[in-house]
């Protein structure tokens, strides 16, 4: 990054050297205004109104009450105004957005849906009024903890947007993703080198289904911008875990004409001495919404197996903690396990629409089970499937 | 500064101030229409409230007051 940051100061002035100052500063005003202009035309084509959607964040992990996001959405010709008003007063836990978090999922969703080819730059963000009462979940006010803004609340609010804009555009939108980084964290020291290490680690979710096709399996969430961690990466940078498995979950996505994409599981166990483990999870009781006629999205969830033992339990009944799915500094020993599940996306469309063949691949290949094939999509077995 | 540039309603005045940010106090004040954090140069109105600029002063008469009403 360094690098690259110079390099782009390096043609920057090469660029003001070759053309002047002067010619410099009305190019880059006019890349802003083209921008804007076309962020503009964009916006103006999405029909006029006020659309209302509301999501929620679980809990923060110190308390049991879910935080509710309103959203009232209202485009006038080509402007936006994403009004957050009545969003939930700021949380103990570490679930706070900062307004920058808020503006930026709205912007984030915005991208997605409009021509991707428009330059980024400050002229886009200039038909938007974003308006986020301070003291809540979405402008939080200081000292408000706001680990999980990025990571849970962020890809709330994009998916919320899709959702609010769901019946006006309905070939633009996708629907809810998984909505969670899964935040799973640990560190401590190694034992063979005594130096310490830690790691925040993301797993991807299912993203939704969408008017041109089925959601993406198992991808951090749609407005991250990190990728899934892979397990040879996991076992030889870190002396903590072992990766039992890896791998897609059947049935997790939401049913639809195009259904959402799986989420996945791994299961970890713990081969040092100690490991200091924290979580931050989202979307393990309440799932990952479908769109026009779609079907929701399986939830994750979180279990620890302490070694010896045969059954999967919550660290709320293993180890007490307020929340099973947001904790911090639980330390599990050599031996124990622990088993990362995470949601899938919401499905598109009705599910009677999707077609056959693409049933009959998701089978095949064990996306879904022949039971939910023939529940959710009226599949049949042939002789050539 | 009177407000009559844009679309602001010419019915308000107020003036562009200079947030007062120091090393050790927080600094706190947010536009009254969307909550976020004014850095430095900021608008009053003729009653104190604070704003961005005249885009939101002019949001708030037209678009706030009318759905929320003054809190």
């Amino acid at each position: 990054m360094i690098a690259s940051l110079e390099l782009g100061r390096r043609r920057v002035l090469d660029l003001v050297e070759s053309i002047g100052r002067a010619d410099f500063a009305r190019y880059s005003q006019e890349l802003i205004a083209v921008a804007e202009r076309r962020m503009r035309a964009e916006i103006s084509k999405i029909p006029d109104g006020s659309y209302h959607f509301k999501d929620t964040i679980e809990d923060d992990g110190l308390s049991d009450g879910s935080y509710e996001i309103p959203l009232l959405l209202t485009v006038d010709g080509d402007e936006v105004i994403a009004d957050f008003t009545g969003a939930a007063p700021q949380a103990t836990g570490p679930v706070n957005a900062i307004y920058a978090v808020t503006a930026s999922a709205v912007y984030n969703a915005f991208l997605h849906l409009t021509d991707s080819s428009i330059p980024r730059n400050e002229g886009v963000y200039r038909p938007f009024t974003i308006i986020a009462p301070l003291g809540t979940i979405v402008n939080c006010a200081f000292p408000a903890p706001v680990a999980g803004g990025n990571t849970e609340t962020s890809p709330r609010i994009t998916d919320m947007v899709f959702g609010a804009l769901a019946e006006a555009i309905p070939d633009q939108v996708a629907a809810s993703c998984g909505g969670t980084s899964s935040p799973f964290l640990f560190g401590g020291r190694d034992p063979e080198t005594g130096e310490a290490y830690a790691h925040f680690h993301f797993e991807g979710v299912g993203w939704g289904g969408r008017a041109i096709g089925d959601g993406n399996d198992m991808v951090v969430t749609i407005n991250g911008n990190c990728r899934n961690t892979p397990v040879e990466v996991f076992e030889s940078r870190y002396p903590a875990f072992r990766v039992d498995a890896y791998r897609l979950i059947g049935d997790s996505g939401g049913a639809g004409k195009f259904r959402g994409g799986l989420g996945g599981e791994r299961v970890l166990t713990v081969t040092t001495n100690e490991v200091t483990v924290s979580a931050l999870l989202n979307r393990m009781l309440t799932s990952p919404w479908g769109v026009l006629g779609g079907g929701d999205g399986a939830v994750g969830g979180l279990w620890v197996r302490l070694k010896g033992e045969t059954d999967w339990r919550t660290f709320s009944e293993t180890f007490g903690t307020r929340s099973p799915s947001k904790f911090s500094g639980v330390v599990l020993r050599e031996g124990d396990q622990v088993k990362i599940r995470m949601p899938g996306g919401g499905g598109y469309g009705n599910p009677n629409e999707r077609d056959q063949l693409a049933v009959a691949r998701d089978v095949q290949e064990g996306f879904i089970s022949e039971e939910a094939a023939r529940e959710l999509y009226g599949w049949q077995r042939t002789g050539n499937s | 500064v009177s407000f009559t540039a844009g679309s602001a309603p010419a019915t308000h005045e107020g003036q562009w101030l200079n947030a007062t940010i120091g090393y050790l106090k927080q600094h706190s004040l947010h536009c009254e229409l969307c909550g976020q954090l004014l850095p430095g140069r900021y608008l009053r109105d003729a009653v104190g409230r604070a704003f961005c600029g005249l885009r939101h002063e002019a949001l708030y008469h037209s678009y706030w007051l009318p759905r929320y009403g003054s809190s």
